[in-house]
């Protein structure tokens, strides 16, 4: 599926509308929120990626003033983080280091990164959860309450594990681009 | 692979967002966190699977049908990108060391589309004669979203052989115009030309002197009747032995000798082949023949030896603050014996090598060997060796030579390319360095002494010698 600038408008624009309906409505977040949308959005229809990229930023940081978390072991609030904050981040960043290339941008849900993406976004949403029930299996007597440091943690971790673990892969080489040496014909 | 600055700008602010997360008590920053990783982590394996699906097709090609040294030849590169992601990057292709870009440009911001050809030509200039290798495409490609790049060397290494200057070709096609070389003496194989006699001197008349050889100019002036006399031209079969060893092809501040020696193969065996002599040459180094042409004449026969002098060597410069000694010349008349060269900390098997190959007196490897081959083809007839060599690793071929032409009855031409001019063109800084030429000159002159004492000719010559000079010197001393 190809994806022109003004399809990618309009993702960003339902992305900051999700933001916003499930954020609290501060100033201060409205204001990073906005600022961010509009750097962002000149910045993609100029074709200027230092513009876009500083207003995906400005525009993260509102999203995540906007959604107040309590705790990662809630599915409701998880969900609220996943779709409040994630899913908005994830587009309006693809949507910013995009802005220069010409032409339209494919997106493929079937090739490799996207599904290493999907599987490294569940593991590390869930990861809070999942460890709780780890830690009721192994040891059934100890209490299950995590505090937020607790949780954050947790998560910070398993990110940082993933990261090492999926950026170590270096490419392999087609064969055939090995150097090779071939004489220039020359005719006396 | 590296991070471009722009990566690194979204690691840091994923980080601070971390940083942010545990100082505020904050989850909603440890999801902003997990969520820039994500693109960085999306960016990274998507940038990896393009890159080992790129599949690129470079064709390189030499516009020119020949390629001189100090001339400009133009090259043309195509792209094609058979793959189906676009690449993104800065094109690049490398210039060998010794070359030099002339007009347009070697290096392009591109992106090249899915199944499409892109071009650029540029015209270098290869500073000297030589081979030289124009390597691989470099491509310093970006992922498309701007956090990645990566250096790719994609398609074959080019190897191109410059000529000498084409002024020397000019030189020698000029040379071969204006200059005669002459052999007094009769040949098996008589000239083929339409003059076979060549005017020699004037005489008093003698009764039975042929009327068309009379001076009638002079008899008015002198009243008395003068005769010309005139001298059998034949040919005679010249064989031009190039030495290039390496201390022929180390340069130091000066001239390059196998640089020097190739234009002066080239320019007489023009003015040779030019005045009817069959002529040859053969290419030789400390171990063997690198290449040989056997004398000749007909319309090819000069390119067939531009042909061979196109595999010499190239010259060595070696690099600054490494320069390399030449031999000693008070230490040449004694050379170190193998047996004490061979250790460890020299290499012993690559002095094995040399040793064996010395024990097994191979016939074609030196001069002498080179002659006494060419001698025992030639059935008697007489010939004449040129050698142009530096006389440092063939001096006992070339006296052993020289005798077996004395003892045959052919000639020889010694060109020695004197060392001590082509390495320096100041005084001397310092005393050991005065004692230092003055003992090479000493040992030049014994040299000349031994090779004189065997009947062969000797030239002393440096870098400022020419091709013109060196005829005429043999002219005066060959005719007799």
């Amino acid at each position: 599926m190809n994806i022109d600038k003004r399809g990618m408008t309009i993702a960003l624009g339902l992305a900051i509308l999700a933001t916003l309906s499930l954020g609290q409505m501060s100033a201060l977040a409205i204001l990073a929120i906005s600022v961010g949308a509009l750097l962002l959005v000149v910045g993609l229809w100029v074709s200027y990626r230092p513009a876009s990229v500083f207003g995906f930023m400005t525009l993260a940081i509102g999203s995540g003033i906007a959604v107040d978390l309590n705790s990662l072991n809630e599915f409701s609030t998880l969900m609220s983080a996943l779709v409040g904050i994630l899913a908005p981040v994830y587009i309006a960043g693809l949507v910013a280091l995009s802005s220069e290339i010409e032409g339209p941008v494919e997106v493929s849900v079937r090739n490799r990164p996207t599904l290493i993406i999907i599987a490294y976004t569940v593991i590390c949403a869930f990861s809070v959860p999942i460890a709780s029930v780890l830690v009721g299996l192994t040891a059934p007597n100890m209490s299950t309450h995590i505090t937020m440091i607790t949780e954050a943690a947790i998560m910070l971790l398993v990110i940082a594990i993933a990261v090492i673990l999926l950026t170590a892969r270096t490419p392999k080489m087609r064969p055939e681009e090995s150097s090779q040496e071939e004489a220039a014909t020359e005719q006396a | 692979m590296r991070v471009t600055p722009l990566g690194n700008f979204v690691l840091i602010f994923c980080v601070s967002a971390a940083l942010a997360s545990i100082l505020f008590l904050n989850l909603s920053w440890v999801i902003v966190t997990l969520s820039t990783a994500g693109l960085f982590i999306f960016a990274r394996s998507k940038f990896v699977a393009e890159i080992e699906s790129t599949n690129l097709d470079v064709e390189r090609s030499i516009l020119d049908q020949m390629v001189f040294a100090q001339e400009p030849v133009a090259v043309k590169v195509s792209i094609i990108n058979k793959d189906v992601n676009p690449v993104y990057g800065t094109i690049e292709d490398i210039l060998p060391e010794g070359a030099e870009l002339v007009t347009g440009t070697n290096r392009m911001a591109a992106t090249l589309k899915p199944r499409t050809l892109e071009t650029f030509s540029y015209t270098v200039r290869f500073l000297r004669r030589g081979d030289h290798k124009i390597g691989s495409l470099k491509i310093e490609r970006a992922d498309p979203l701007g956090l990645f790049a990566e250096e790719q060397l994609v398609g074959k290494t080019t190897s191109v052989n410059a000529h000498t200057k084409k002024d020397s070709f000019d030189a020698a096609r000029k040379i071969g115009l204006r200059e005669h070389f002459e052999f007094a003496g009769v040949s098996r194989m008589p000239a083929i030309v339409l003059r076979e006699q060549e005017f020699d001197s004037i005489r008093e008349y003698v009764p039975g002197d042929k009327a068309r050889d009379i001076l009638w100019k002079a008899y008015p002036k002198y009243g008395r009747l003068l005769t010309k006399t005139y001298i059998k031209e034949g040919s005679l079969q010249t064989l031009i032995l190039m030495d290039c060893g390496r201390s022929m092809r180390i340069s130091g501040h000066g001239a390059s000798k196998i640089d020097h020696a190739v234009d002066l193969s080239m320019q007489l065996s023009n003015v040779l082949i030019g005045n009817y002599h069959p002529t040859g040459i053969a290419i030789f180094d400390e171990v063997s023949i690198i290449d040989k042409s056997d004398p000749a004449l007909g319309k090819h026969q000069f390119e067939n030896i531009v042909r061979v002098l196109r595999k010499a060597p190239e010259t060595i410069r070696p690099t600054p603050g490494k320069e390399e000694e030449a031999e000693n010349p008070a230490a040449a008349s004694a050379p170190p014996s193998l047996s004490r060269a061979i250790s460890r900390e020299n290499g012993e098997g690559f002095l094995t090598a040399v040793a064996s190959i010395k024990r097994q007196r191979s016939k074609t490897v030196s001069v002498d060997g080179i002659i006494k081959s060419t001698v025992a083809k030639g059935k008697g007839q007489e010939r004449l060796f040129i050698v142009i060599s530096d006389l440092v690793s063939c001096r006992d071929g070339v006296i052993a030579g020289a005798r077996i032409c004395q003892r045959t009855g052919n000639r020889m031409l010694v060109i020695h390319t004197y060392d001590g001019w082509y390495k320096r063109d100041t005084l001397p800084g310092s005393v050991d360095e005065a004692e230092g030429m003055y003992q090479q000159m000493i040992d030049s002159r014994r040299l000349e002494a031994a090779l004189r004492s065997l009947d062969a000719s000797y030239m002393r010559i440096g870098p400022a010698d020419t091709a013109p000079r060196i005829v005429r010197s043999v002219r005066r001393g060959m005719a007799k």
